[in-house]
């Protein structure tokens, strides 16, 4: 075979001695002579060994030539014979290690991480001289340490010695093609792949892909999986860690939800779980008796935030054989106080017979006299009074039976809840619903749903309809699944308009979980928060912006339905409601660890310089600056590949402000379950398998080699013809 | 000694030295001049006159026995005065002898090896000046000279004159002889042998390059008829080193057809075929009882021809 193969067209330039030969014969210089007769007996007598000499000049400097467009068309051969004669090639390599956060299982002695590195430390000792490696560090993304193969091994090896674990999580296929496409660019006889991971099924979700690319790539690029293993049996770690959907205020206990999985195969006892909020000590313990093989177990518990700004929570426990979920943290932005436009369509005669009248006791369930001192500000006005309304002094604004609005009003309510912001619509007996068809579903897409016919007449309250109490699985609605919360549906509703639900577009199952519910592909698609009994929607939010809005199918107040009277069931829901809408801005403060932040701050930051603490790490000075990102201040970060919690102190001084943000790690990632060992035996048909460190490494490796390249005892070759050239020519031309 | 050109042939130096040295035969010449040399015709046709008393130093070949006997004292038979010898001086004007390796429009019109100096005049100027120095140098010690201008046939004849006053003749016909054909050596010399009747010099300048054997027949002809034979035999230095490289296209003067070879590849051969020829010739020529001189055109006249006549000189019995 040949590596250059264009490079075979050289073989043509053979020509060119043979033209030069051919236009030597008519140059010549002319001499009148008289002594012919001498001259013609010489001619005669040497005539035949001049054309002999000529021709095997000719021949040297065709074969000279020749041997040398092959020896640049790189010949090789595919024979382990021959390459003892002409000894090894060199190697172009890639060497990809595995470093999501599995690999940070330990079995007492050594992580899987400290193995893997060790193995690629070793795979670049048996590179032969003269080769070439890339690293790339294998997560769910491909990490390139070094992009291109470099000559310079002892760069490859510093770099393997000094990588890092991640946060992430493992999809390794497109760290091996990426690994492929690299070798794919560099011609060479040998190329090859080193792939170090510990073998977790994770890994492999896209198991399919990964055996087709390695059987198409198998003639072309040898790929060695490196399987570094160690023994864990036991692993238990947090799971999920949210706030409980509701506002998060200071000095006020904050509900966290916390759910530890027992990720092994045997039972975990007593397992000890504690909350700490920025790094503090524990605010919160509690002990989980058992988790069984596989089970998630959920416990409540509660932290206060002292200060107004934003904060890490951190849900632990006792650190085990897979350190990185033994902790999870998310990040909150504490309020002292939250504000709420209550927009009233029909204020009636007698205050309660206002829309908002139960709304208003519902966000301020406290007595009239503390009212004042109580976090959350409720403000009513009138719908003749909205035009000159200062939405950005509210953070959420109710509209209650409202029956339309004007059109400056709806631009300026669709850009304040575009700028991050709530909005809650009630519908009652004065709202048009055309209007809010037209005006806030088509033309701006504000609401979750378009509101169809009304069902129901709340002049027969004994034909009323109940909302379903069961697979809840909205944020705001999942309290309800403790049954010590009460029952939803024990609200009768009389009367409601239709949210007519669009069907949205489903998503592709996930990879690994062909049982699992498609998922949608748009994360502002409208989302159902309650159902009836009957299953249409009663309750439903969406995102619009930065912002959200939340659209109930019946009254604030008891005309069409007896929800408000029910405090255990509307006071909750109203809290959990503004608690979702008031922290809609706050979501992107906690992200899986990989993805960036980009969090709005205010314009009196802008300009100032940032410096980020990852978690256990000393503050990196070299962080940035506070941007303009899309017309707005922006604290931009790209770098959180370890979970935890994060600190970006922007400014200095006392003036500096603090942002806490936290990455969590992909929860599927703790599953430490190892890759089938027929799929093992499938990929070992494309590749080579080396379990490590059982299996003799430079054995295999060294039994995997094949071939090598032509190129240099052709150069040798031609450079002889060369040389043998000159002295013949030289010979020749002598006097005779 | 620079060269003069054809109609200035007599190189002063060259006269002034040879005039010095002299030319004397050999061999008894028949002539016109006495007291200098051996007269060919000893013993035959010439009268006796009177005696003379020997002194030392005499050729004891004259000594009178019979009077020796007679009166117990030595005594030389004289004759009539020697008859001066005349030298035909034969140059060949043949194309071949047009070739002068560093004469313009000639040569060398190829890349040569630097070391060899080429000739700056055509083997035929050369000769032509030799025949002027010959016929100077033997017109002036009053012997005579008679010239034969040949190629394939004889072109010019200068009858024999002992004259110095006819040299300028001698000139005007040599700047005429401006030859177009091939030679005929061997041809020529018979002629010669069959026209000269008188003993004397016979003078051949060529290159040779023709039928050997004819030539050597030519010449022992003349020796035959009790001439003596001086060959001058003219190559140039070309001719004789081969110096040329490259590729060459070879244009034979006389209709040779051309020949294209590098010269350097064969010329050791080459050197071989005209070390062979040089030797052809001189051992021919000795065989015969002439004298053989190769003369390299490149050399200037006055050192040769100097070379030569003390040469003779040395080598002549007197």
């Amino acid at each position: 075979m040949f590596l250059n193969p264009l490079m075979l067209f050289g073989i043509t330039a053979i020509s060119i001695p043979i033209i030069i030969h051919l236009l030597n014969k008519r140059q010549f210089d002319h001499v009148q002579w008289a002594a012919m007769r001498f001259l013609k007996v010489s001619i005669e007598q040497n005539q035949r060994r001049l054309q002999l000499e000529d021709l095997l000049l000719l021949l040297l400097r065709c074969l000279m030539i020749a041997l040398l467009a092959i020896a640049l068309a790189r010949p090789a051969l595919n024979s382990s014979a021959v390459g003892g004669l002409f000894g090894g090639s060199s190697v172009n390599a890639v060497i990809v290690v595995d470093n999501s956060y599995s690999m940070g299982a330990s079995d007492g002695v050594t992580t899987r991480f400290e193995l893997a590195k060790k193995a690629a430390e070793q795979v670049i000792e048996l590179l032969p001289t003269g080769s070439s490696t890339a690293v790339i560090m294998a997560s769910d993304a491909p990490d390139m340490l070094i992009p291109e193969p470099t000559f310079d091994l002892g760069l490859a090896r510093s770099v393997i010695h000094d990588a890092k674990l991640s946060g992430r999580g493992t999809d390794l296929y497109s760290s091996l093609r990426q690994a492929i496409e690299i070798l794919q660019r560099k011609p060479a006889i040998r190329r090859e792949v080193y792939f170090v991971t510990d073998g977790q099924a994770q890994g492999f979700r896209q198991f399919e892909n990964m055996r087709k690319l390695l059987d198409e790539t198998q003639q072309e690029i040898k790929t060695t999986l490196i399987l570094a293993r160690t023994k864990v049996d036991e692993n238990v770690g947090v799971s999920s860690l949210k706030m409980s959907a509701g506002l998060c205020v200071v000095g006020q206990p904050q509900r966290f939800d916390v759910q530890v999985k027992n990720f092994s195969e045997i039972e975990a006892r007593d397992v000890r779980v504690s909350l700490a909020v920025d790094g503090g000590s524990p605010v919160d313990e509690t002990t989980i008796d058992l988790i069984n093989p596989g089970s998630t177990r959920s416990v409540t518990m509660f932290a206060k935030m002292k200060e107004v700004g934003t904060h890490a929570v951190t849900a632990s426990i006792a650190p085990d054989r897979l350190p990185t979920d033994d902790s999870r943290s998310v990040a909150v932005r504490a309020v002292s106080q939250v504000k709420v436009l209550l927009v009233d369509g029909d204020p009636g005669r007698e205050p309660r017979e206002s829309e908002t009248f139960f709304l208003r006791y519902a966000l301020q369930p406290v007595a009239a006299s503390e009212m004042e001192n109580y976090y959350v500000k409720t403000t009513t006005i009138q719908s003749s009074d909205l035009p000159s309304a200062q939405f950005d002094d509210f953070d959420a604004v109710y509209l209650c039976n409202v029956p339309d609005l004007a059109p400056k009003t709806v631009v300026s309510l669709a850009d304040y809840v575009k700028r991050g912001f709530g909005l809650v619509v009630f519908p009652g007996d004065r709202t048009l619903p055309s209007f809010y068809n037209e005006e806030l579903f088509k033309k701006i897409p504000l609401l979750p749903a378009q509101f169809g016919d009304a069902r129901g007449d709340e002049k027969e309250q004994d034909k009323g309809f109940t909302l379903r109490g069961t697979q809840l699985t909205h944020p705001i609605a999942t309290l309800w699944t403790d049954p010590e919360a009460g029952n939803l549906a024990s609200a009768k509703f009389y009367k409601a308009l239709t949210l007519v639900e669009q069907q949205v577009a489903a998503g592709p199952k996930l990879p690994g979980k062909p049982d699992a519910k498609l998922q949608p592909t748009d994360p502002t698609a409208p989302q159902v928060v309650l159902r009836f009994a009957d299953g249409t929607p009663a309750m439903m939010e969406r995102a619009y912006g930065r912002g959200r809005v939340v659209e109930f199918a019946s009254t604030a107040d008891t005309l069409w339905n007896d929800l408000p009277v029910r405090p255990g069931i509307f006071v909750p829901l109203m809290y959990r409601t503004l608690g979702t809408l008031v922290a809609r801005q706050d979501e992107a403060l906690t992200f899986p660890v990989g993805e960036k932040l980009a969090y709005r701050v205010g314009a009196d930051v802008l300009g100032r310089d940032v410096v980020f603490t990852p978690p256990g790490e000393k503050p990196d000075k070299s962080a940035g600056k506070i941007e303009m990102v899309d017309g707005a201040p922006t604290l931009a970060f790209d770098q959180a590949s370890a979970a935890g919690a994060y600190d970006a102190m922007i400014g200095t001084g006392a003036e500096a402000t603090h942002v806490r943000f936290a990455a969590q790690p992909d929860t599927a990632e703790s599953d430490l379950a190892a890759i089938d060992p027929s799929q093992i035996e499938t990929l070992s048909k494309s590749a080579s398998v080396v379990i490590y460190p059982d299996a003799n490494l430079e054995q295999k490796i060294a039994k995997s080699r094949l071939g090598t390249e032509l190129w240099f005892p052709l150069a040798i070759a031609a450079l002889i013809c060369a040389v043998g050239e000159t002295f013949m020519a030289d010979w020749f031309s002598r006097s005779r | 000694m620079a060269f003069a050109p054809e109609n200035n042939l007599l190189d002063s130096e060259t006269i002034n030295q040879a005039e010095a040295l002299g030319l004397s035969a050999r061999l008894i010449v028949e002539g016109y001049m006495s007291g200098e040399h051996k007269s060919p015709f000893h013993g035959f046709s010439i009268e006796f006159t009177q005696h003379r008393e020997y002194v030392a130093g005499d050729d004891t070949r004259r000594i009178d026995y019979k009077l020796l006997g007679k009166t117990d004292r030595y005594y030389l038979k004289l004759y009539e005065q020697e008859t001066n010898f005349v030298a035909n001086i034969l140059l060949d004007g043949s194309e071949s002898m047009k070739y002068g390796s560093g004469v313009k429009g000639m040569g060398p019109g190829a890349k040569v090896d630097g070391k060899v100096a080429p000739a700056k005049v055509t083997k035929l100027e050369y000769g032509k000046a030799l025949v002027a120095c010959l016929s100077y140098l033997i017109l002036h010690q009053r012997d005579a000279v008679s010239m034969v201008l040949f190629d394939d046939t004889i072109r010019n004849f200068i009858p024999r004159t002992a004259n110095l006053s006819s040299i300028h003749n001698i000139m005007n016909v040599l700047s005429a002889f401006n030859p177009t054909q091939q030679t005929n050596i061997g041809t020529t010399l018979h002629n010669m042998a069959g026209q000269i009747k008188r003993k004397g010099i016979v003078i051949l300048i060529s290159d040779m390059l023709d039928d050997e054997e004819k030539i050597l027949d030519g010449i022992q002809h003349l020796r035959f008829g009790g001439q003596e034979v001086i060959v001058f035999h003219l190559m140039d230095p070309y001719e004789l080193e081969f110096p040329f490289t490259g590729n060459v296209e070879f244009e034979g003067l006389e209709n040779i057809p051309k020949e294209m070879t590098r010269p350097r590849e064969i010329r050791k051969s080459y050197m071989k075929e005209i070390g062979e020829f040089k030797q052809r010739i001189a051992y021919g020529c000795e065989r015969i009882g002439s004298h053989y001189t190769l003369v390299n055109t490149a050399q200037p006249m006055h050192e040769m021809l100097s070379a030569y006549l003390a040469f003779r000189l040395r080598t002549t019995t007197r």
